[in-house]
């Protein structure tokens, strides 16, 4: 992977090509890259095994309530596609409340990743979407550098309580591999928007300007489909450049400026951008009313065992409660017993002295 | 009555897990033997339980404790041991005369504990480097805890005895090897400690002399110049310049070779030095080879960077003298937004691997 880039990018300086470029050795590179099908395997497997695990904590939850109103033929489990959408519908929601709240870009784009990060590998009916939601988004601020006390985080969020946050924090953390550095394609648009002006490609302000918020816009959804896990921040950004405007004049000077600057990956990179226009011309938000029938249907299909209110969590929880409490009289027992043993001999000290 | 059987069983019991123990506590103990309870702990109103004599009556009472932790008088003890092994007049159990110990702790329960602590921990010397991982040495140590508690307050005594039995036999050569390793490193740090003490001894002889040599040198240069404004007939002021540059010179040759002195390395000696590297050396090892600033990576090579970009989010930074006089140029914030274009626009998406065309 190192050498493609060294071709090309370390032409001048061919002494230090050996060494890997900083990014090369992020987390968000070596961990976080997944082709297409990747990702659709990955998806795949996590929904079979979540149902299945979900599937048998609903016969010992049937058993444990001794309540048969519903049955489990009538269990309609989410398939990939509908956990996927859900996502998105939260994803979008925490955009517009990161909006609302005046957070950053960069604060909801690592939001938003952490968000799909952690749904990558965990289920939604384990973890509902919108409790992890604000557990991401707090997570964020502190790794933007926007730090919120978490009072202040739920006072300007209208979170009823700071407990159902900071009880997720660990859960999501672990279910993000503890990688919270990520790359934004902010940046990368920020340099084609600087870039875009040497040697006067774009000579015209005006249009760049406009060009350059376009640009941030279809990054700001670009986040809410896959594409952040396929490709690279730059790369994001540069499409993002591309598709932005349809006008000839300025589509003919961005092909002006990849000839100029990155020759070599130009075919590469058409294939990039021609990928993610595809991706952006089929996605879709998904509506509220869509989202409420997903959300129904999980309601009936979550993992009891998550769930406070259902009886097999009470039972685990009665056992762990009971495991903990015997362990603590059994310590208690042998203390006094060690106490009456010493009691003993005081005693019979006490007894010899009087004979 | 009833009690007092019941105790002696206890006892006994209580004795037992004890038998085997004296002579490594009698070990153990050798450095903290030396150390007396305080006067008044002992002068209170001590009382020998087994002959009711008390510190009013003889003063040079000193009590004893046994191995099964019940105290007696030195004369108490005399009387009952001097013919050999005989029983402990409260529990019955066989005991000798250089068993006894003096009381280290004042609370008998403490003085147990850290006994028992002390065996257990002889044999039990692993340490955090022997294991895997934090969880397993954790492991071990909860396993260990749980072994003092049960010897402590009497709990499953025989089982617990056979377990540390077993173990001992197990590992007999780790836990020599790691005793040998803590000889070791008390030697070593003794022996550091050493050669402190006698490099500051060292120290301060050699700034006494070099007071009284400095002394010396000015009473003389005082004399010389004297004898110079004496006899010579060149000015006086002259004199005076022509002496004070060759003090000056003197003193700095003198500091000079003090420095050097105190330069003379306090390195350790070979023998010390080549002797079983401890963990703790290794780990400095680690440390120093350790260089935070020697990441292996390099910046992505950008094109040159214009001096101005049409820009408004830099704008207001241009010509402000604040950001300047912190050393901030909007240059920066180019440089670091075009090292994010080229740092990863090369790098190829994971391709499918085809499994149908194969």
């Amino acid at each position: 992977m190192a050498t493609t880039g060294d071709s090309t990018l370390t032409g001048e300086n061919p002494a230090s090509g050996a060494l890997p470029l900083l990014y090369e050795q992020s987390s968000q590179f070596r961990h976080w890259r997944f082709s297409h099908a990747q990702l659709h395997d990955i998806r795949d497997t996590a929904n079979a095994t979540a149902v299945e695990r979900v599937k048998t904590n609903y016969d010992q939850e049937l058993e444990a309530s001794k309540d048969s109103s519903n049955s489990k033929d009538t269990l309609q489990f989410l398939n990939v596609d509908e956990e996927l959408s859900l996502c998105i519908f939260y994803e979008s929601r925490l955009q517009t409340m990161c909006k609302m709240v005046r957070l950053p870009d960069v604060v909801m784009y690592t939001a938003v990743m952490y968000m799909k990060r952690f749904f990558l590998n965990n289920t939604v009916m384990d973890y509902h979407p919108k409790d992890v939601l604000y557990t991401c988004l707090f997570l964020a601020t502190k790794a933007e550098n926007e730090r919120l006390s978490i009072d202040e985080f739920c006072q300007r969020l209208r979170v009823p309580s700071a407990d159902s946050v900071l009880n997720l924090e660990f859960i999501v953390s672990q279910g993000l591999k503890f990688e919270y550095c990520i790359y934004h394609p902010y940046r990368a648009a920020y340099g084609l928007y600087l870039d875009l002006q040497d040697k006067s490609v774009i000579s015209e302000m005006k249009s760049l300007k406009s060009l350059y918020n376009k640009a941030q816009a279809i990054i700001s959804k670009l986040v809410l489909t896959d594409v952040p896990f396929i490709y690279q921040p730059s790369q994001i950004a540069l499409a993002a450049f591309m598709v932005a405007d349809s006008e000839p004049t300025i589509e003919e000077s961005i092909n002006r400026y990849i000839d100029l600057r990155f020759a070599d990956q130009k075919t590469m990179l058409i294939t990039i951008k021609d990928d993610i226009a595809g991706v952006l011309s089929k996605f879709k938000l998904v509506t509220t009313d869509e989202a409420k029938t997903i959300d129904r249907r999980l309601r009936s299909c979550a993992n009891p065992a998550k769930n406070p209110d259902s009886s097999i969590y009470k039972k685990r929880q009665a056992e762990r409660e009971k495991a903990d409490e015997e362990k603590r009289v059994k310590k208690l027992k042998e203390r006094e017993l060690s106490r009456e043993s010493l009691n003993d001999v005081v005693v019979a000290v006490d007894n010899e002295s009087d004979d | 009555m009833i009690a007092q059987q019941r105790n002696a069983n206890r006892a006994n019991g209580f004795g037992r897990s004890q038998q085997n123990m004296g002579t490594s506590i009698r070990q153990g103990s050798a450095t903290v033997i030396s150390y007396q309870l305080p006067r008044c702990l002992q002068e209170e109103d001590a009382q020998c339980p087994v002959c009711k004599s008390d510190k009013y009556l003889t003063p040079n009472l000193k009590l004893l404790v046994s191995p099964c932790f019940h105290k007696m008088c030195e004369s108490c003890i005399d009387r009952l041991f001097s013919a050999g092994p005989a029983p402990c007049p409260i529990c019955l159990q066989t005991l000798r005369k250089n068993q006894f110990m003096s009381q280290i702790f004042e609370d008998l329960n403490v003085e147990k504990e850290v006994r028992i602590r002390k065996k257990v921990s002889r044999i039990f010397n692993k340490r955090p480097e022997d294991f895997s991982s934090l969880r397993t040495y954790n492991d071990y140590l909860e396993e260990v805890e749980d072994i003092t508690f049960n010897l402590i307050n009497e709990v499953d005594v025989a089982e617990t005895e056979a377990k540390m039995a077993r173990y001992e036999k197990e590992n007999k050569d780790s836990i020599a090897a790691n005793e040998a390793r803590s000889v070791n490193e008390m030697k070593k740090s003794s022996y550091q400690e050493e050669m402190e003490k006698q490099e500051k001894e060292q120290r301060l002889a050699d700034y006494r002399r070099q007071l009284e040599e400095e002394r010396l040198l000015k009473e003389r240069e005082k004399s010389d110049l004297i004898r110079e404004l004496a006899t010579s007939n060149k000015p006086a002021h002259a004199v005076l310049a022509t002496r004070q540059t060759s003090t000056l010179k003197k003193s700095s040759a003198l500091r000079q070779q003090r420095d050097a002195n105190a330069q003379r390395n306090n390195l350790l000696p070979a023998w010390l030095k080549t002797s079983i590297p401890t963990d703790v050396d290794m780990r400095e090892a680690d440390l120093e080879n350790f260089d935070p600033l020697g990441l292996e990576y390099q910046d992505p090579t950008t094109p040159s960077i214009m001096t101005t970009y049409n820009d408004p989010a830099t704008d207001s930074l241009i010509n402000n003298k604040q950001t300047r006089a912190g050393g901030y140029f909007p240059r920066f914030a180019y440089q670091r937004a075009l090292f994010d274009v080229y740092t990863n626009m090369a790098i190829e998406p994971i391709q499918d691997v085809v499994m149908g065309n194969v």
